[in-house]
Formats: structure tokens, sequence, C-alpha cells
């Protein structure tokens, strides 16, 4: 009986024992990779920016965003898309209207962040002549009619239509 | 006073947009365990769940002065909390579910009598669920970011309330919390009297705890660090 207790308690240890192991290796492994991360990180490199300047005249809708991609940042990309290409199917199909997704994580997108003081995942309309951007506008209501799909998809067209006719 | 009635219900519903959405629902399911778990005593329960609010609220005041005082850009803010703080985040949940799981344990020697030892283990939870709201409220997601940096910070500059607002942000963000860890506690505080076994509900309760702390660490590890999710 005492053996069969005793047994029992060095069973509990030992499980004890692998399983405070097995996390305290996680999170080493965690941190390590943290570091390695930070320290390894690619230099930012602008040149290699997916910006305009192919066309002579082109409205962008950018969709910023970069990982990890929660279920609402999904939303607000398939919401953004089906706006786009369902609204101005023509304007795309010419060239004149462009939809781009930008992972800012990206060292050489890191520079929109700052140009369009992004702070979390972000749809921008932006208006290029000949290389050199015009205007932009960052449509900050995204996150507040996410909720309501049908709205959204209006508030997009509408801020496209907008941008389209130089308002 | 500061602000406007308008504004504090939008500030204050902001709150509660940004805790009922999805993308912070594993530090919210964490700290619901976490406040809920001292079921036997409704009063602890209570003041950990003002702390938490209040650390919550210290976070939220403090980074809207910074950022209306100019001594913080908001991007920068936002991008800095949201890179790193997510990615800390993980090792950190699994560190304090190991101290709950008493895998990992310190050594408080402390020489007073039972009824003081038990004063002091109430005040380190208390003190342990306002620094968890720290926590929490520093660990921005893009909802929270978006609505907080984006919607509440304007806000609360447009209406001169730099500290009322951002603390009706705070209650808001923490009230859906407080709600599920009451009754959390109170259902099983119930169940407990029912099989007259409170005490031994709430050493389950610690222990659910914290292994809900380890896997919501590893959840964090592996979308923030490791990108496998």
């Amino acid at each position: 009986m005492f053996r069969e207790k005793h047994a029992g308690m060095e069973s509990d240890h030992m499980l004890k024992t692998t399983v405070t192991a097995l996390l305290l290796g996680f999170v080493a492994l965690s941190i390590a990779r943290l570091a390695h991360d930070e320290i390894f990180k690619a230099p930012a490199d602008e040149t290699l920016a997916a910006e305009a300047g192919d066309r002579a005249r082109e409205m962008i809708v950018y969709y910023f965003w970069e990982p990890p991609r929660c279920d609402t940042c999904r939303k607000l990309e398939a919401y953004t898309l089906e706006a786009v290409r369902d609204g101005f199917a023509d304007a795309m199909k010419s060239g004149r209207l462009e939809w781009r997704m930008v992972d800012v994580s990206e060292p050489q997108n890191e520079h929109f962040t700052k140009r369009y003081g992004l702070f979390t995942k972000s749809v921008v309309l932006s208006h290029v002549e000949a290389g050199k951007e015009m205007r932009w506008k960052n449509l900050e209501e995204i996150w507040l009619r996410v909720g309501d799909k049908a709205d959204y998809l209006a508030y997009i067209r509408t801020e496209v239509e907008k941008f389209l006719k130089g308002e | 006073m500061e602000g406007s009635f308008g504004g504090a219900i939008l500030a204050f519903w902001l709150g509660i947009l940004t805790s009922i959405s999805p993308c912070p629902l594993a530090t919210n399911i964490a700290a619901m365990s976490y406040l809920g778990k001292k079921v036997g005593r409704a009063g602890q329960v209570l003041l950990s769940c003002a702390a938490y609010t209040l650390g919550r609220a210290i976070v939220y005041v403090g980074l809207g002065l910074l950022i209306a005082e100019s001594l913080l850009s908001i991007p920068g803010a936002s991008n800095f909390l949201q890179k790193y703080m997510n990615k800390l985040l993980g090792p950190i949940l699994i560190l304090v579910g190991m101290f709950l799981l008493e895998l990992l344990t310190f050594d408080f020697r402390v020489s007073a009598g039972s009824e003081q030892l038990r004063e002091k283990a109430a005040a380190r939870g208390i003190l342990g669920a306002g620094l968890l709201g720290v926590l929490f409220a520093l660990a921005f997601c893009p909802v929270s970011a978006a609505l907080f940096f984006g919607s509440l910070v304007p806000l609360s500059i447009e209406h001169r309330s730099p500290i009322a607002f951002p603390c009706l942000y705070a209650v808001g963000t923490a009230l859906p919390v407080l709600a599920f860890a009451l009754l959390l506690a109170l259902g099983a505080q119930q169940v407990g009297k029912v099989f007259t076994q409170v005490s031994r509900i709430e050493w389950w309760a610690r222990r659910i705890t914290g292994a809900v702390f380890v896997v919501a660490g590893i959840y964090y590890s592996l979308v923030y660090i490791f990108r496998w999710i």
C-alpha cells in the first residue's frame, strides 16, 4: 500500500518536472526566436516598394496589413475587395483603378507606415500621376463599420467614387 | 465638467466594442478565469475586478495624455505596442500560468500569523489583477488599436477629456469580462455550497486558470512569434 502510494507520488513528481521543463523550453525558444527576428531583421529597402509609377494616371486602393490576420482583419480585406471589384469593374479592367494589398511588416514596405501614419490595418486611396502621388485618403471609418457588411460596402463605394471624381 | 454626455457614451461604447471583438478573446478568457477564481469570496472577486479595471484605466489615461501632450505619436505608440506587447505576452502568460499551477514557486518567507498571511495573499491577488489589467491593456490587437488610437484618443482630445473618456473606455473594455468573471465565481460558489465543496472548487479554479494562462500563452507565442496560425 505504502509502496503504491510512493510510486504514485514519484510518477506525479516526474510528470510535473517534465511539464515544467517542456513549458520552460517553449518559453526559452519563443524568446530566442523573438531575439533572432529582431537582430536579423532585414534592412528597409524602399526601392523594392510596391509603388505606382508605371502608368500615367492611376487610382490605387491599398489594403495595408501585417500578420497576424485577425478575423475582423480578414473581413476588412474581403469586404473592401468585394466593394471595389463589384462596384468599379470597368475602372479596374481599364487599369484606372487598382487594388493592392501591402504587407507593411515587410522591410521594403515599412515606409508606407510613416507616409500614411498607419497604426493598424488600413484602407488608403491614392491618386498617382506620372509616378508622383498627388493626394491620398485613409478611410478611417472602416473599423466602425465592419460589423455591418452592407454599410461597409456602401462606405467604400461612396469614398472610392468621390475619390475618382477628385472630391 | 470635462467632455460631453454624448462623447462619454461613445467612449464607453468604444470600450464595449473593443472587448466583444474576437481578437482580444484569448486575453479576455484568461482575465475572466483569473478574476473569477476566488470562488468562495465575492468581496475579493469584486476588489480584483476593480483593480483590473483600474489597471486598464491607468494605461489608457497614460497613453492618452502622452499622445495629447505630443510626447508620443499615434502610429509610433500603436505600432510599437502591437508589435512587441503581443510577442512578449506569450512567454509572460506561460510563466504566470506555471506559477498558478505551482509548477514554479516563489519562496515567500512570511513570519506573520495565518490571518496576516491570508491578508497578504489576498492583497497579492488584487495587485495581480491590477497588473493583469495593465498588461492586457498594453497588448493592443488590430481592433483595439483602431478603436483606441483611431477613435477614442481623437474623441478625448476633441472633447478635452484626457482622463474621464479613457476611464470610461477602460470600464467598457473590462465590463463584459467582469460580468462573466462574477457569474463564474458566483455560479461556482453556488455549486460548491450545494456540494459543500467551496474550497475544493477554489483549488480547481486556480488550476484551471493556470491552464488557461498556459494555453493562451502558447497561442500568443504561436501567432505572434512563430506566426504559425
